[in-house]
């Protein structure tokens, strides 16, 4: 079974990645993740300067998923670069390297300083953090302002661009297309969705940030239907995202029209969740008739030829 | 490797709503650090992180609880036979202590790392025990402390089983009685902020904290709590890679903030 696929110019072994946030800079998950099997590994949200994230509670589990205000803490793009890429270099793995900022500039600046640099074959360009209210998500509720940063950033780099959007919007088409006009090489959907939950034993909010974003299976269903949306708005990639647990899940967002896909909540529960869903795909892709992971992608649009 | 799955060979009920499950595993009864934890999967979309209660000489180590929603009554429903994933041993746990006098201060659910303890430097440390909680039915594993020949002081906030308040009043008169010695502290963050402040930067005061947590092995930046970085200001630590167990002048109390 060939499980290649391709995300623009970016290679991969297969089509499933670690989804950022959820997998640490690299070396967290050292003796339980393979990251050399991996179709990629997205780490966390990388700033030019550290940051310091949002007050604990930071996590809250709810039916099917999990509410998160992490708030981006991240060590900084120097730090990243000394102490966590070489990990994930020396093993061998596909990086993609989540990119954030309070500016546009900020935005611009992670990516020069990324320019080049050994080991690092995509950026993800993070404009959809529902947990700051400077640090992305700004952009991601305005085309005009989305499709500023995301030139921006191309402008600062050669490394491909792949451009995170969120569901926290009413039109994810015109999001993508703006991004698209302004050069991203590929559109990550979905970031999470913002929610809240109350401690009811303590009467006080459950996050200390008081809202967070909800993952897992619970959002699975807007996440497909983000994927359907923006395969059909743009010509680009999509990356795939939101609640994938099994192979099957893997296989609904090809089927949707993404060209790879990210893991994330999963790991939390079963840290071999990726290994597992690789280890499956081949049974699975060719109890659908598929021969490869890329005759899947976008099998289901109509108007392609069913197999 | 960390992941595996063990069998459940014992399961007692040592208190209303507390649960402790007996696991097969004599490779981590052999390695384990008190303080360090398992985490415990759960039908939902996070783990449970349990600290360890003790480990056997026949090659068990113990998981004790408390029930507080599904993931841990799915857990208390577990019976003997049946298969639990864990991944252990995680985290820092208490660092060998320095000769002399040894006091375990215990609140709660954060008496049985302190077991651990007790099990390792009882033949080498002269320790003294302190154990409380809001209600006699939360204080557990005082039967086990007093088979090891220790005969721990006992306070509850409503009096219901030894003297009526908290472990700061016994803890006082033990720091009162010692010129040097060392406290180690597992429990509610309010009581370990009350038992920092006591202890003082003089001794040796290590402190194991509980917080909600999301991966278990540092990735996910989930569990934080206020520390102190080398420069001196404040950052976050990690309690699932960082800690659970921490030197309380690595830890940034609200106390401290005036000083810096």
């Amino acid at each position: 079974m060939d499980l290649a696929t391709r995300v623009g110019a970016v290679r991969l072994a297969n089509p499933v990645l670690a989804a950022s946030g959820t997998f640490g800079f690299g070396p967290e998950y050292d003796g339980l993740v393979d990251v050399a099997q991996l179709g990629g590994v997205a780490v966390k949200g990388i700033a030019p300067e550290p940051w310091r994230g949002n007050p604990p509670p930071r996590v809250w589990e709810t039916p099917s998923g999990l509410l998160n205000s992490i708030g981006l803490q991240n060590p900084g793009v120097e730090q990243f670069l000394s102490e966590d890429l070489p990990y994930l270099r020396e093993r061998g793995a596909t990086v993609v390297v989540n990119i954030i900022g309070r500016t546009r500039a900020e935005y611009a600046t992670v990516a020069r300083r990324l320019d080049g640099e050994p080991g690092v074959q995509a950026l993800e360009l993070n404009i959809s953090c529902p947990n700051v209210k400077e640090g992305g998500i700004q952009f991601g509720h305005d085309p005009v302002e989305a499709a500023a940063v995301t030139r921006a950033v191309k402008g600062a780099t050669a490394l491909p661009v792949w451009v995170k959007l969120s569901p926290n919007t009413h039109d994810l088409p015109s999001m993508a297309r703006a991004v698209a006009a302004a050069g991203a090489d590929a559109i990550s959907a979905i970031n999470t969705l913002v929610g809240m939950a109350i401690d009811v034993e303590h009467r006080r909010p459950a996050l200390g940030g008081l809202t967070g974003g909800l993952s897992g299976p619970a959002i699975r269903p807007i996440a497909v239907r983000a994927v359907w949306e923006v395969s059909q708005a743009v010509d680009v990639p999509v990356v795939g995202m939101g609640g994938i647990e099994t192979a099957t899940d893997v296989l609904e967002f090809l089927l949707a029209g993404a060209s790879a896909v990210m893991v994330g909540t999963a790991t939390f529960s079963r840290p071999d969740a990726m290994a597992r869903i690789i280890g499956e795909l081949p049974a699975v892709l060719a109890r659908y008739g598929f021969d490869s992971v890329r005759a899947a992608i976008g099998a289901a649009h109509p108007g392609r030829v069913t197999p | 490797m960390p992941q595996c799955e063990l069998v459940v060979v014992e399961r007692q009920e040592p208190k209303p709503e507390h649960v402790e499950l007996l696991l097969d595993a004599p490779a981590l009864a052999a390695d384990l650090a008190p303080g360090q934890f398992a985490h415990v999967w759960t039908p939902g979309s996070l783990r449970r992180p349990i600290s360890f209660s003790r480990a056997t000489p026949d090659g068990r180590v113990g998981l004790l609880f408390r029930v507080v929603g599904a993931g841990t009554r799915w857990l208390a429903d577990r019976r003997v036979g049946d298969r639990l994933d864990v991944l252990a041993p995680l985290g820092q746990g208490f660092p060998a202590p320095e000769p002399g006098p040894l006091l375990l201060v215990g609140g709660g659910v954060g008496i049985p790392p302190l077991f651990v303890a007790a099990q390792r430097w009882a033949a080498t440390h002269p320790l003294s025990v302190i154990l409380g909680a809001r209600t006699a039915e939360a204080v557990v594993m005082v039967d086990d402390f007093q088979t090891l020949g220790l005969a721990p002081s006992l306070t509850t906030d409503d009096g219901s089983l030894g003297e009526p308040g908290r472990v700061t009043g016994p803890l006082a008169r033990w720091l009162a009685r010692h010129d040097g010695g060392q406290v180690w502290a597992c429990g509610p963050t309010p009581m370990l902020g009350a038992v920092a402040e006591l202890v003082g930067e003089g001794r040796p005061c290590w402190l194991a904290y509980e917080q909600r947590m999301g991966c278990g092995v540092g990735a996910c930046l989930a569990c934080v709590v206020p520390g102190v970085g080398a420069d001196g200001q404040p950052e976050w630590v990690r309690v699932c890679h960082d800690g659970p167990v921490f030197d309380s002048r690595r830890l940034w109390w609200a106390g401290r903030q005036g000083e810096g």
